[in-house]
């Protein structure tokens, strides 16, 4: 009845109530799902009206609420283009970047696993086992080579969705402990590979362009690696392991496997993945 | 007590407590614009939602008096109960207490939409809304 009354118009049902939903009603039901940007992430995706209205308003404070204090640095970094921009002040390589970063898994590939030469069984099916390690858990009737790509690229990351940025201090060198790197929170988004599993972490530093870790990859004029940032895009990324950026004590496997990988990115986007202590090491 | 006449989208009459069309910010203004002698005339509101929206500020009105024996369960319970209705009476809520501007109702209806459609693939979320056309039609 309620609803026959509302169509009085003899407007088309769907699009009408869509439409009729203004958006500040629609940012007013968004706002209630803020503690999990997971959430707008699929929302975002059910059409372009909910696309437009989450990237215009929703992500922003999402950002601003999961990393407070990277925001106004971005913010700074894409002042110089406010002035011709919209009063929100679009940040350089926007927020969707940003976004990105707090709800995307980089994926095997990017965090550098696929990049080694191991044979880790990546050539066979993957993660079948690991049930809760996948948002896409219920898709086990795809072909397995899409599956395998699925863990491969970037993807939705399970796992808690803060940052903080202690986690960030134990996976650098003491000697760059003045640098600020927020890393998401363990263990990341987990992927069980036949060999062991590698737990992907995604992270960001604070001012990149001075930080330390920066100054120490162009003193070394450390080689970038040919793979791009699952954020940025960025074309290249540097490996933080071989160009000592990472805790000593983070030491390899028998097979010879870093425990850590992590690579970033001239944006300072950080990528890698944690494997299991060979016992020494405890996050 | 003052009487406020309010007349739904159909024509429908409602009089009710002053103290109570009070709650709807959007009465007031008007209230306070043309004064009481005329009807207030809601041309957005249907009957069954502003029945429904009355019922709702009543219920709350008459918890939060003095010497009510509500507990805060069964308020709660009242709540659940009065959103747990079809997608499309749900959503011409959502509508209501924005045009009425009745903020703790639309806190309501706003949380129970955010619920029903975080959890949901974005498929879902859309049949959600093509569910809705068809119990239009």
């Amino acid at each position: 009845m309620a609803a026959a009354s509302g169509s009085g118009d003899g407007g088309g049902g769907a699009a009408v109530l869509l439409s009729r939903l203004s958006e500040d009603l629609l940012v007013n039901i968004f706002s209630r799902m803020e503690e999990d940007p997971r959430h707008l992430a699929v929302l975002a995706c059910v059409c372009r009206r909910f696309g437009y209205v989450i990237r215009s308003f929703c992500w922003r404070n999402q950002c601003m609420r999961a990393l407070p204090t990277i925001v106004p640095e971005v913010l700074e970094h894409g002042q110089a283009r406010q002035d011709h921009q919209d009063q929100l002040g679009e940040p350089a390589g926007g927020w969707a970047t940003l976004f990105r970063i707090l709800v995307c898994c980089p994926g095997l590939d990017s965090a550098g696993v696929l990049l080694d030469s191991w044979d880790f069984g990546l050539e066979r099916e993957l993660a079948g086992g690991g049930d809760d390690d996948h948002t896409r858990n219920g898709d086990e009737h795809r072909s397995k080579k899409r599956i395998k790509l699925v863990g491969a690229g970037p993807h939705v990351a399970s796992g808690s969705p803060t940052f903080s940025r202690e986690l960030g201090n134990k996976l650098l060198a003491s000697r760059f402990r003045t640098d600020s790197l927020y890393l998401c929170d363990w263990p990341g988004c987990v992927h069980s590979e036949e060999r062991r599993k590698y737990k992907l972490f995604r992270g960001i530093f604070k001012d990149f362009k001075a930080s330390q870790v920066c100054r120490n990859l162009r003193d070394l004029k450390a080689k970038k690696t040919g793979e791009s940032c699952a954020f940025c895009l960025a074309p290249s990324m540097w490996d933080m392991v071989t160009s000592f950026c990472l805790r000593r004590s983070l030491e390899y496997h028998d097979d010879g496997e870093p425990v850590v990988r992590a690579y970033v990115c001239e944006n300072g986007h950080v990528c890698g993945a944690w494997t299991d202590q060979p016992a020494s090491y405890v996050l | 007590m003052v009487k406020v006449t309010l007349k739904s989208a159909e024509g429908d009459v409602f009089e009710v407590d002053e103290e109570l069309a009070l709650e709807s910010l959007m009465v007031k203004n008007m209230i306070e614009d043309v004064g009481l002698d005329s009807a207030i005339s809601l041309p957005n509101v249907s009957s069954t939602i502003l029945a429904k929206v009355i019922e709702y500020i009543k219920f709350h009105m008459d918890a939060q008096k003095d010497g009510s024996k509500k507990t805060s369960e069964e308020i709660k319970a009242f709540d659940d109960d009065f959103v747990n209705v079809g997608i499309p009476t749900l959503f011409e809520m959502v509508l209501a207490s924005n045009y009425l501007n009745v903020k703790s109702l639309l806190s309501l209806t706003c949380n129970t939409v955010a619920n029903m459609i975080k959890t949901k693939p974005p498929a879902e979320v859309k049949e959600m809304f093509t569910s809705a056309k068809q119990a239009k039609a």
